[in-house]
């Protein structure tokens, strides 16, 4: 083939041109620490990666998710605990009303204190996490029950509603964080009131009052079992939620970041070549027939 | 018997061509760097030989040469190349400038990034699934307001990004039309001047190169087939229309079609076959790729508002009023136009979290609208809305890649054609520099051979009969 001076510069050229291309695609890649940095750099894993980093954000909701109830759930448990303890005062006062050598008045005093426990155990269903009663429902925004007049321990009906609230803690999975506040404290209430009643004239208290603290307490215990087995799945899923997290975030590296052993050899190997481009650029470019003629 | 003075007519006339032979090396080393030359050669031929006068020519030699002539002074070309090669300047064309564009619109999707719209789509699903949890918050409800603006106006900025590009494509057309009108103008002025140095018999080669570089810059931005005319002019056709003949120009100009987007047609109105190159393409992306994006986005939008409108005109906010649109936007703009309706995004608690009125910790409609991003409303009923982004940055991806190695392709084919033109029609220094030394020498020895005719006829002259003087 018959080569002219102008094939040699333009050859010249373009391979720089291409040397010096593939160096800055190199220098990319190295100074974000991406292998993809738009679409085209790898269509199809791009593609995977958008709807991948879709997915781990998603993973990263449910567990935050799962947190929030995780939180609200603990404040309804500890109000449950400390709910379970006025029971059990509840009854040691029960016990002791019913106690035929009491004075009236001993057992006035003892009414008196079973209106406080009432008061409190009002005060623990009006729990609240953040700005939400926790126990009433949908009505998030009132306290379950009113507290009693003084001198009485009837508390009046329960001002909430049914309301199950959930948490989504997967894709499509519910489960629901709440218990009401007529099903926890209601059937306490009772007892207290009958409890209350009988022991505030006088009188001493009765295996009916008793049973039907027992049943209170029952109640209690069981929204207390009920919301420690949530609380055990949310575990077990947050569990597996890291697990899916975890690989989701392998994944998208795999897919979006530079192997940087891998940059550095492919920089260096480049590095030669242009080099070695220039310096044959260097060389062939000055020959000329024209400086050996005289 | 010849003239005494033959020889040195002979003589002269070497002289004379070597000195064009140097010219003409000189020509060539001068424009060594001159896009579209050709180098030029002479053809040099013996001149027409002298006949001995004589009576009976047996016993004597035929003719005498009479010295040198240049018959003629020709560019080296191959028409064939520059046939191919004007073909694969077309392609070329049509796939760079794919790749220009396409590059834009890449840069409006910048994913895997988190700026892109995938990230802000995600963020807004997520406000409502904190709303879900906690819908007495006022500070979730206008996270979700928050995430909704910035949805709406991740749509809005990538359809005017899009609808840029459209724009600039309709620029970059009518640019092209007053390109193709100004080189027309052009090739059939030198058809005019080529015509009258072709009448006078010799060779217009640099007017013919300038022609040739012209129907090259001519033939990446439309495909043009050519016709040799006896006359030295060339026919320019486009589709089978003369765009050029001899020194008449058929004019292009533009037309703005019912879609708004501007088209080259001719002056008569008539259609332009635009066929693969720079200019076809930017026609053929505006309306293909960049209208099927934006058509795309749209969809992405609108299904998007849709969904969400008809669940929350289900529910309740949180005065217990039940709840109007989320978004708004105008059909057929959906991307350009999507806003979070007016008066919610003055007052988040006119949010409908609830499923029912009057109660503020009921975020049932929240978490429905949240769980959307799970549903497939897209693909008829395959595709969720991050899977149909996805659809679409990966078209936009795999569009753009093909076009960068096609282009990269169809350089090659190209640069390898021009290798092989320059390779036949460049100048080479070398070549000339041997060339100057072969024609110095050559003229050198006219020279020479025209000092000994000189000192022949000196000897005759001045030395002979002068005996016993």
């Amino acid at each position: 083939m018959r080569i002219t001076n102008r094939m040699l510069h333009d050859q010249a050229l373009g391979n720089l041109a291409l040397n010096v291309e593939a160096l800055s695609r190199i220098q990319e890649q190295m100074a974000t620490s991406k292998r993809l940095l738009r679409p085209s750099d790898d269509p199809t894993d791009v593609r995977s990666a958008v709807k991948l980093s879709d997915a781990k954000a998603e993973l990263e909701q449910y567990k935050r998710n799962i947190v929030n109830a995780g939180r609200a759930m603990a404040t309804a448990e500890g109000a449950i605990g400390s709910a379970g303890e006025v029971m059990q005062r509840a009854r040691e006062l029960a016990i002791q009303g019913a106690n035929g050598s009491l004075s009236p008045d001993d057992r006035r005093l003892i009414a008196q204190e079973v209106e406080q426990l009432t008061g409190q155990l009002v005060a623990l269903a009006a729990t609240k996490a953040g700005d939400q009663y926790v126990f009433s429902g949908f009505q998030a925004a009132t306290a379950p029950y009113a507290p009693p007049p003084v001198g009485t321990a009837v508390v009046g009906a329960y001002l909430g509603d049914t309301g199950t609230v959930v948490a989504r803690i997967g894709p499509g999975v519910q489960i629901r964080t709440n218990v009401t506040a007529d099903v926890v404290f209601g059937p306490a209430f009772a007892a207290l009131a009958q409890l209350h009643g009988e022991l505030v004239g006088g009188g001493s208290a009765s295996p009916i009052a008793i049973t039907l603290l027992d049943t209170g307490h029952a109640a209690i215990i069981a929204a207390r079992s009920l919301v420690g087995a949530r609380q055990n799945r949310l575990d077990a899923t947050a569990g597996t939620l890291d697990d899916g997290l975890l690989a989701a975030q392998r994944l998208l590296s795999e897919l979006v970041d530079v192997d940087l052993t891998e940059a550095v050899l492919d920089l260096g190997s480049r590095e030669a070549v242009y080099q070695a481009a220039l310096a044959v650029n260097g060389r062939i470019l000055q020959m000329s027939l024209i400086d050996h003629l005289r | 018997m010849s003239s005494a003075w033959f020889g040195l007519n002979t003589a002269l006339r070497g002289l004379v061509a070597s000195q064009v032979m140097i010219d003409i090396a000189a020509h060539n080393t001068a424009n060594a760097n001159t896009p579209g030359y050709s180098r030029q050669r002479a053809g040099l031929v013996a001149s027409d030989p002298f006949s001995y006068p004589a009576f009976n020519r047996s016993g004597l030699p035929g003719q005498i040469g009479t010295g040198v002539s240049i018959a003629t002074i020709t560019r080296v070309r191959d028409a064939f190349l520059d046939l191919q090669l004007r073909s694969q300047v077309s392609t070329e064309g049509a796939w760079t400038t794919r790749r220009e564009e396409l590059a834009k619109v890449e840069a409006i999707f910048p994913e895997p990034d988190p700026s892109g719209l995938g990230n802000v789509m995600g963020r807004f699903w997520d406000a409502w699934q904190d709303l879900a949890a906690d819908p007495t918050s006022a500070a979730a409800r206008s996270a979700v307001l928050e995430g909704a603006a910035t949805l709406a106006g991740r749509f809005n900025h990538d359809a005017a990004q899009l609808a840029t590009l459209t724009e600039g494509i309709d620029y970059q057309v009518s640019q092209d039309v007053a390109t193709i009108n100004d080189l027309s103008a052009r090739i059939a002025a030198l058809n005019t001047q080529i015509q009258r140095v072709r009448i006078s018999g010799d060779h217009a080669n640099d007017l013919e190169d300038q022609r040739d570089a012209l129907l090259d810059e001519l033939s990446a931005i439309v495909p043009v087939s050519l016709q040799a005319e006896t006359d030295g002019t060339v026919t320019v056709l486009i589709g089978g229309i003369d765009l050029v003949s001899g020194d008449r120009v058929r004019q292009l100009a533009t037309a703005v079609n019912p879609a708004g987007n501007t088209n080259p047609v001719w002056s008569d109105g008539g259609a332009v076959a635009l066929g693969t190159a720079r200019l076809g393409t930017l026609v053929s992306v505006r309306d293909g790729q960049l209208a099927s994006y934006r058509t795309r986005l749209d969809t992405l939008a609108s299904t998007i508002a849709n969904a969400i409108n008809a669940i929350h005109a289900t529910g309740f906010d949180a005065n217990g009023v039940a709840g109007g649109a989320f978004f708004t936007y105008t059909a057929g703009n959906a991307a350009a136009t999507l806003a979070v309706a007016a008066p919610l995004a003055a007052d988040g608690r006119l949010l409908a979290a609830a499923g029912a009125a009057g109660q503020p910790g009921n975020g049932s409609i929240a978490g429905a609208i949240a769980d959307l991003r799970q549903a497939r409303l897209f693909g008829a009923g395959t595709q969720t809305a991050a899977d149909a982004y996805a659809g679409l940055v990966g078209q936009v991806g795999s569009d753009t890649r093909q076009a960068i190695e096609m282009a990269r392709n169809q350089t090659l084919v190209t640069n390898h054609l021009r290798k092989r033109r320059e390779s036949m029609s460049g100048v080479s220094l070398d070549e000339e520099a041997v060339d100057m030394i072969r024609f110095q020498h050559a003229y050198q020895a006219a020279a020479r051979v025209m000092s000994v005719v000189d000192q022949m006829l000196d000897t005759l002259i001045n030395r002979t009969g002068i005996v016993g003087r």
